[in-house]
C-alpha cells in the first residue's frame, strides 16, 4: 500500500510517502524551492519522495490532503459574516484566493501531481496532526493533544489513539474552536513583538528568557485559561479573525504599550558595556509573560487530556508543540508517564499524518509499534555525487575516505575554535538540524556563540544555540528528566544545564541557564555521534554546538550546491560534504564573498551581434 | 554600447521620473530588484545542479552567486536610502520565487532566456547608472551590478554561439524567438491580471455589501462556541475521506 501525504496552501508545504505503513521519504517543499515556508503544492517534494522509492504517481494508491478545504472555506465565510463590516477589506482578497484554486482542491491536487482525481482523499487538519504524532510514536495507545493556530474550525483537540488487534484508530474527544486559539494568541503577540508570524515564534521563546513575567494582570484581560484547559481570547485585542496581515488591534497597544518596530535592535545584554534598553526590556518582559501563560495553558490542556482519556502516554503535535520550553514543563510537571512530540509538529507534519492515517486507519495496514522514529527522511547524495560536485567547483579539497581520519581532521579544526558545516546523508524532517545539515562548533569557547551568530548565522544575538550531546553522557552535564528521551532525540525540549557545567559550556547555555538539548545515540546514521565521541576522547567534553546549515531567513540547505553557497557567503572555516573536506583557506582569491565573474572579461555587447552570433 | 535602444531608454527614464520620486519609492524599487535577483539566484543554482557540462555548470554556479550578491547589495542600498530596518526588506527576498526555468525550458531555451533577460537588465541598469550620475552611491551600485550583468550576457551569448556552431543553429534561433514571444505574452497577461483584479474587487464589494447582510443577521443569532466542544466524527472510512468538506 503506497500513500502520498500532502500538506500545502497555508505554510510549510510538504510531501510524505508511506509504503506499507512506514514513512520512506518526507520533505518540505522549501528544501527544494529555497523559499522559506513555501506554501505551494509540494510538487518537487513529492517528486523526490516517489523517486526515492523508485515508483511513479501511477503506483500510488491514494494522495491524501491534510485538511478538508470546504470546511475551512465555511469557517472563513462565517468569520467574514461575524466580523461584518470590518472584514470588508479582506473579503475580496480571501474570495479571490479561494475561488481561484483552493475551492477546487481535488482538481488542483490531481493536476499538480498528475494523478487520478478519484485517488485524492481529505482528512481533517487536526486529525492529520494527531496521526503524525501517534503513528510515529512508539506507543500502542496514547492521549493525543494537538495545538496550533487553526485548522478547519478546531484550534486545539484532545483525542485517543489506539492500535490493537482490531486495527488502528484515532477517536476525537474534545476540541476548542476558532477564534479561541492559543496558537493564534501566541502569533499575535509574536507580531506585536516585531517578529514575523509563523517564523518568529522561536525568537519570542529565546527573548522570553531575558524578561520577567510582570504583565500577568494585563494578559488576564487578553486571554482566559480555564481550569479545564479551555482558552477564551478577548477579541477586542486581536484582529487575526478578520485580517490576513494584522493580528492585533490598537487596544492591545493601549494595554501593553507601543509595539516593537520589526528589525529594531533589542539591546538586552549589558556585558558589552552598553546599558540595557528599557524598551527592549519591556518587550522581553512581554515575551516572558506570553511564554508563562502559554506554558500554563499547555499544562492545563494536557491535564484535561489525562482526565478525559486516562492514558499514560501523551502524543503532541501542532505548531505550539514546537515550544520546547513548554514541552520541558509538560515532561517534568505533566501527568503523563511518557511524552512524544512529532519532530515536524507544524503544518508540514500533516503530510506524514495524512499518509499514515490513510495507511493504518483507512486501509488497515498493521502498525509496527515500538521503534524510534527516524527524522532522516529527506534527500541524500552519494559520496561520488558529492565528490563530482566538489570537483566542478575547481576548489582544492581533501577527500578522506577513512571516516576515523576524517573525524580526527574535523576535531582538529573544532578544537582550534573553528566553525564548520557538516553535510551527511539524508536531510532532516522537521525544522531542526539534527546532524545531517548542521553547523558545528566547540561549545566550550567563550567567543564561539557570538562568532557563529554574527559571522555565520547573522541572527539576533539574544537567540540561543543548541548543544548536541552523546546520549550516554547527557545526564552528566544536563538535568535530563527520565521521560525526555522521545523529545531530546529531536531537539524538542529545554532542560537546565547543570550548574557546574554552565561555565564549561558558555556557547550553548542560555541566559536562564537552560539549553535546548539534542541527545544522540551511537547508532544514528550521519556519523555525528562518532565525531562527538572522537571530540570527547580528545577533549573530555561530549558536546558540540549544533545549529542549522542555513543563513538568516533561508531554509535549511538540501543539496551540496546549497551547502557550498552557504559556505561561500558566510565565514564558516570549513565544510564537510560527505567525505570531502574543504577549508576556507583553500578557497583562494578566485572565490569568496566578492564577485566571481572577473575571470571572464566583461565586454560591451552589441544587441544585433548577440542575435547574429547566437543564431 | 548596450543602452542604444532609445525607446527603451526613454521608457525607463519616464518610469523613473513618475515612480521613483522619493528615496522611499526608490528604496521600494530596489527591494523589488533584490527579490528578482534572489529568485534568479535560486534558478541559476538549480541550473548549476542539473546541467552536466562542467564548464556551463561552473558558469551557472558563479552566476547564481553573483545574483545572490546583487540581491544583498540592493537590500542594503534600499535600507540606506529610506532608513527602514532590515527586517522589513528581508520579507521580499524570503518570498523570492524560483521558476524552475532550467527544468521547464531545457538547456537551449534556458540559455536563450538568460541571454535575453540579462541583456535587457544590462540595458536598464546602464540607463539607471547614467540617470543617477549625480548620486555616486546609487551610480556605483548600478555600475557594480551592470559589470556582472555584462558578464552574464557574454557567457550566455558565447554558450549559444557554441551550440549554434555545433549544428543546432536552427534550434538556437527558435529558442530566442520563443522566449521573446513568451515574454510578450507574460507582459500581456500581467496587464490583464491587473484589470481582472480590479473588476473582481468591484464585484466582490457588491456581493459583500448587498448579499452578505442577510446572512450576517442569521449568523449573529447563533450562540458563540466557547470552551470545549464535542468534535464531529473523524474520518474512519474511505467514503468519508473522499469528501472535501
Amino acid at each position: 500500500m503506497k500513500i502520498l501525504g500532502i500538506s500545502a496552501l497555508f505554510h510549510d508545504a510538504a510531501a510524505a510517502l508511506a509504503i506499507d505503513g512506514e514513512i520512506v521519504a518526507a520533505a518540505q517543499e522549501e528544501r527544494f524551492s529555497r523559499i522559506k515556508h513555501d506554501a505551494r503544492m509540494p510538487v518537487e517534494a513529492a517528486r523526490f519522495c516517489l523517486a526515492h522509492a523508485g515508483i511513479t504517481i501511477d503506483d500510488v494508491d491514494a494522495v491524501v490532503f491534510y485538511e478538508k478545504p470546504l470546511r475551512k472555506f465555511e469557517r472563513i465565510l462565517v468569520t467574514h459574516l461575524r466580523e461584518f463590516p470590518r472584514s470588508a477589506p479582506q473579503f475580496a482578497r480571501t474570495l479571490g484566493s479561494w475561488l481561484g484554486e483552493r475551492l477546487f482542491s481535488r482538481s488542483e491536487i490531481s493536476k499538480a501531481f498528475d494523478c487520478d482525481p478519484k485517488k485524492v482523499l481529505f482528512l481533517d487538519h487536526h486529525l492529520s496532526h494527531a496521526a503524525s504524532a501517534f503513528y510515529c510514536s512508539p506507543f500502542s495507545r496514547a492521549a493525543i493533544v494537538t495545538v496550533d493556530g487553526v485548522g478547519e474550525w478546531a484550534t486545539t483537540t484532545i483525542a485517543r489513539g489506539v492500535s490493537d488487534e482490531t486495527g488502528s484508530r484515532i477517536e476525537a474527544i474534545a476540541e476548542l474552536r476558532f477564534p479561541h486559539s492559543i496558537g493564534l494568541f501566541y502569533s499575535a503577540l509574536t507580531a506585536y513583538l516585531g517578529f514575523e508570524v509563523n517564523e518568529g515564534e522561536y525568537k519570542v521563546m529565546g527573548l522570553a528568557a531575558y524578561g520577567t513575567p510582570r504583565f500577568e494582570s494585563e494578559f488576564e484581560k487578553l486571554v482566559t485559561i480555564g481550569s479545564d484547559g479551555s482558552v477564551h481570547a478577548s477579541l477586542e485585542y486581536f484582529s487575526y479573525q478578520r485580517h490576513l496581515d494584522e493580528s492585533f488591534t490598537p487596544a492591545l497597544v493601549a494595554l501593553l504599550g507601543p509595539a516593537r518596530v520589526p528589525g529594531s535592535i533589542l539591546q538586552l545584554d549589558a556585558s558589552d558595556g552598553q546599558a540595557v534598553d528599557t524598551e527592549a526590556q519591556r518587550f522581553a518582559d512581554v515575551a516572558a509573560t506570553l511564554q508563562k501563560v502559554t506554558e500554563r495553558a499547555m499544562l492545563a490542556i494536557v491535564q484535561r487530556a489525562k482526565e478525559l482519556t486516562g492514558e499514560s502516554a501523551l502524543c503532541l503535535a501542532g505548531g505550539v508543540a514546537l515550544n520546547s520550553v513548554a514541552n520541558g514543563r509538560i515532561v517534568n510537571e505533566g501527568p503523563f508517564a511518557e511524552v512524544f512530540v512529532q519532530p515536524a509538529a507544524g503544518d508540514a507534519g500533516g503530510a506524514v499524518g495524512a499518509a499514515l492515517h490513510a495507511s493504518h486507519a483507512l486501509h488497515g495496514v498493521p502498525r509496527r509499534i515500538g521503534r524510534a522514529f527516524s527524522p532522516f527522511l529527506g534527500r541524500g547524495h552519494t559520496e561520488d555525487e558529492v565528490a563530482a560536485f566538489v570537483a566542478t567547483t575547481g576548489l582544492v579539497h581533501q577527500r578522506i575516505v577513512d571516516r576515523s581520519a576524517l573525524d580526527a581532521a574535523i576535531v582538529d579544526r573544532l578544537e582550534r575554535g573553528e566553525v564548520g558545516g557538516f553535510f551527511r546523508g539524508r536531510f532532516e524532517w522537521g525544522p531542526r538540524a539534527l546532524g545531517a545539515r548542521s553547523i558545528l562548533a566547540d561549545a566550550r569557547g567563550h567567543g564561539v556563540r557570538d562568532r557563529v551568530n554574527r559571522k555565520v548565522k547573522f541572527r539576533e544575538p539574544f537567540r540561543p544555540f543548541a548543544p548536541v550531546v552523546l546520549a550516554s553522557e547527557a545526564s552528566r552535564l544536563f538535568e535530563m528528566p527520565d521521560r525526555a528521551d522521545h523529545l531530546s532525540r529531536y531537539m524538542l525540549t529545554v532542560v537546565p544545564v547543570r550548574p557546574d557545567a554552565r561555565g564549561l559550556l558558555p556557547a550553548i547555555t542560555h541566559v536562564d541557564g537552560t539549553a535546548r538539548v539534542q541527545t544522540i545515540d551511537d547508532d544514528e546514521p550521519t556519523g555525528l555521534a562518532r565525531l562527538i565521541r572522537a571530540f570527547f576522547e580528545r577533549t573530555g567534553t561530549p558536546v558540540l554546538l549544533n545549529t542549522s546549515m542555513n543563513l538568516k531567513d533561508e531554509p535549511l540547505v538540501g543539496s551540496p550546491a546549497e551547502a557550498f553557497a552557504v559556505f561561500l557567503r558566510s565565514d564558516l572555516d570549513f565544510l564537510v560534504l560527505e567525505d570531502c573536506l574543504i577549508d576556507r583557506a583553500a578557497l583562494g582569491r578566485a572565490v569568496g564573498r566578492r564577485s566571481l565573474s572577473h575571470d571572464v572579461s566583461p565586454r560591451g555587447v552589441d544587441a544585433a551581434d548577440c542575435d547574429r552570433s547566437a543564431a | 554600447m548596450i543602452a542604444e535602444d532609445s525607446f527603451g531608454e526613454a521608457f525607463t527614464l519616464l518610469a523613473v521620473r513618475l515612480r521613483w520620486r522619493s528615496d522611499r519609492a526608490l528604496g521600494d524599487y530596489l527591494r523589488g530588484f533584490s527579490a528578482t535577483e534572489a529568485g534568479s539566484a535560486l534558478d541559476m543554482l538549480k541550473a548549476a545542479e542539473l546541467e552536466t557540462d562542467p564548464k556551463l555548470r561552473t558558469q551557472f554556479f558563479r552566476h547564481a552567486l553573483d545574483e545572490a550578491r546583487h540581491a544583498e547589495l540592493f537590500r542594503r542600498a534600499a535600507s540606506d536610502l529610506d532608513g527602514a530596518p532590515s527586517g522589513r526588506d528581508d520579507t521580499l527576498v524570503i518570498r523570492a520565487t524560483r521558476q524552475n526555468l532550467f527544468a521547464r525550458y531545457g538547456l537551449v531555451r534556458f540559455l536563450a532566456f538568460v541571454f535575453l533577460s540579462e541583456r535587457s537588465a544590462a540595458r536598464t541598469f546602464e540607463v539607471l547608472r547614467r540617470r543617477y550620475a549625480d548620486r555616486p552611491e546609487i551610480e556605483a551600485l548600478f555600475a557594480t551590478v551592470l559589470k556582472d550583468e555584462r558578464f552574464h550576457v557574454a557567457y550566455s551569448q558565447a554558450a549559444l554561439a557554441t551550440l549554434a556552431r555545433s549544428g543546432r543553429a536552427a534550434e538556437v534561433r527558435m529558442a530566442l524567438w520563443s522566449i521573446r514571444i513568451e515574454s510578450a505574452w507574460a507582459a500581456y497577461k500581467r496587464v490583464g491580471r491587473v484589470a481582472s483584479d480590479a473588476l473582481a474587487r468591484v464585484l466582490s464589494a457588491l456581493l459583500y455589501f448587498i448579499v452578505l447582510p442577510v446572512f450576517v443577521l442569521l449568523e449573529r443569532a447563533r450562540p458563540a462556541e466557547t470552551g470545549w466542544q464535542t468534535p464531529r466524527q473523524l474520518a474512519s472510512s474511505l467514503d468519508e475521506a473522499r469528501r472535501e468538506g
